[in-house]
């Protein structure tokens, strides 16, 4: 039975980040991707959206892993040198794509026999639609079981994620003379940061950690003039526990609004871009026992993770309501930077984890 | 057939037979278990939640 070894799958790896595939952009990789797969899988192809798919083993147990094919935009250069990968993606989540796709082809025949594994590479994971991941749920049989392919480091199992939500503030006034007491519309929104902030720290007690709590972050502010009307506005994002849904965030944030553009006298509008409910799975699942065995048995000590960021769990938890974890090699702190890389050693112990879970979940 | 066994964290209660690697169990004094071996049945402390930046 082919598989692919460890040099395979760093090859496969570093091909992968050798294309580069910001989100909108993955079509290039997608197709290198599928092409590497077929050999494994012989229904390797990708879909409507551009999502690659392939499937092993032909088991009543269902088990999707989904990882996903875009990056966030930047080049550093893609290198292997001294045990180590670098390059865009290495970490989020090109590796624990590749290390997923590697363990698929790794089944054992009697994994074969009682799984049937899937794996989608899905587009536009850090893009706000997260189209690969919403249209494979749309799409594809419902699992029995979901492996989120995100770094938690090879002996770490992800739990959950918080929500999110943006929210833009804006306010329009008459130009007047800075002598005058009124406020102006770039006060008016100020004052509204001040109260989003505010509005965060009385959702969170004193205990929560950065789970439980609502965190907001102002992310930019512009303030301009047309000689006539002077505007301004605020964009705030807000990460919120699986106490706040991004509905509630939006009701009391709109009282909280409308009672500072009541103080000063400015309106204000809110505009609540479509946001994701926080996440957070059971800790006692055949999923976890598996990924926790499968750790033990490759010399770790099981860790277990809640992410303060957001992944494709929010979106694939509320529509397939099963087992559900994120499983990756690689340090998320290096998620997003010039320095993305990954130990080739954590990389392979990943897949062997990955593989030894499966396996697990097939006994 | 349950059987009650002493750890150094209390008693657990559990079905030998039935039992899973992985599997996480709760002592009469409260402490979460995990079970990391079966022949023999062996317990450690389960992992806390931790939380991480990122994704």
């Amino acid at each position: 039975m082919n598989s692919l070894d460890d040099e395979g799958a760093i090859a496969l790896l570093v091909g992968a980040l050798e294309r580069p595939s910001p989100s909108g952009e993955e079509a290039v990789v997608a197709a290198y991707l599928r092409d590497a797969l077929a050999p494994f899988a012989a229904d390797a192809t990708l879909d409507e959206v551009g999502n690659v798919i392939a499937s092993v083993g032909r088991g009543a147990r269902r088990v999707v892993l989904l990882g996903h094919l875009d990056t966030v935009p930047g080049w550093p250069s893609v290198r292997r040198t001294d045990g180590v990968v670098l390059g865009r993606g290495a970490v989020d989540a090109k590796g624990p794509l590749c290390a997923m796709a590697s363990a698929l082809t790794r089944l054992s025949a009697r994994a074969r026999e009682r799984l049937t594994v899937v794996l989608v590479g899905a587009v536009e994971e850090e893009a706000p639609t997260s189209r690969g991941a919403r249209h494979a749920v749309a799409t594809l049989a419902p699992p029995d079981l979901v492996v989120i392919g995100e770094p938690s480091g090879w002996d770490g199992v992800t739990l959950g994620y918080k929500g999110r939500v943006v929210v833009r503030l804006a306010a329009s006034k008459g130009v007047a003379h800075s002598a005058r007491a009124e406020a102006t519309a770039l006060e008016a929104v100020v004052d509204g940061w001040s109260a989003v902030r505010a509005w965060a720290r009385s959702r969170s007690t004193a205990a929560a950690g950065a789970f439980d709590s609502v965190q907001a972050t102002l992310l930019d502010v512009d303030a301009h003039d047309d000689a006539l009307l002077a505007f301004a506005s605020a964009r705030i994002g807000l990460r919120l526990p699986t106490t706040c849904t991004p509905a509630e965030a939006e009701l009391e944030l709109r009282h909280a609004i409308a009672d500072v553009a009541s103080s000063t006298g400015v309106g204000i509008e809110v505009h609540v871009a479509a946001g994701e409910a926080a996440y957070r799975g059971p800790r006692d699942t055949p999923l976890t026992r598996a990924f926790r065995s499968a750790i033990r048995a490759t010399g770790g000590t099981p860790r277990l993770t809640l992410k303060t960021g957001t992944s494709d769990m929010n979106v694939v938890a509320p529509a397939w309501p099963v087992p559900i974890v994120a499983y990756g090699p690689g340090d998320a702190a290096l998620d997003h930077t010039p320095a993305e890389h990954v130990q080739e050693w954590e990389y392979l112990r990943g897949i062997d984890v990955l593989t030894l879970a499966l396996e697990r979940l097939a006994t | 057939m349950r059987e009650t066994i002493v750890t150094p964290h209390g008693l657990v209660d559990v079905d030998p037979d039935t039992v899973e690697l992985g599997e996480l169990v709760v002592t009469d004094e409260g402490s979460e278990l995990e079970i990391v071996g079966l022949d023999p049945l062996r317990f450690e402390l389960a992992p806390e939640e931790e939380e991480d930046w990122g994704e």
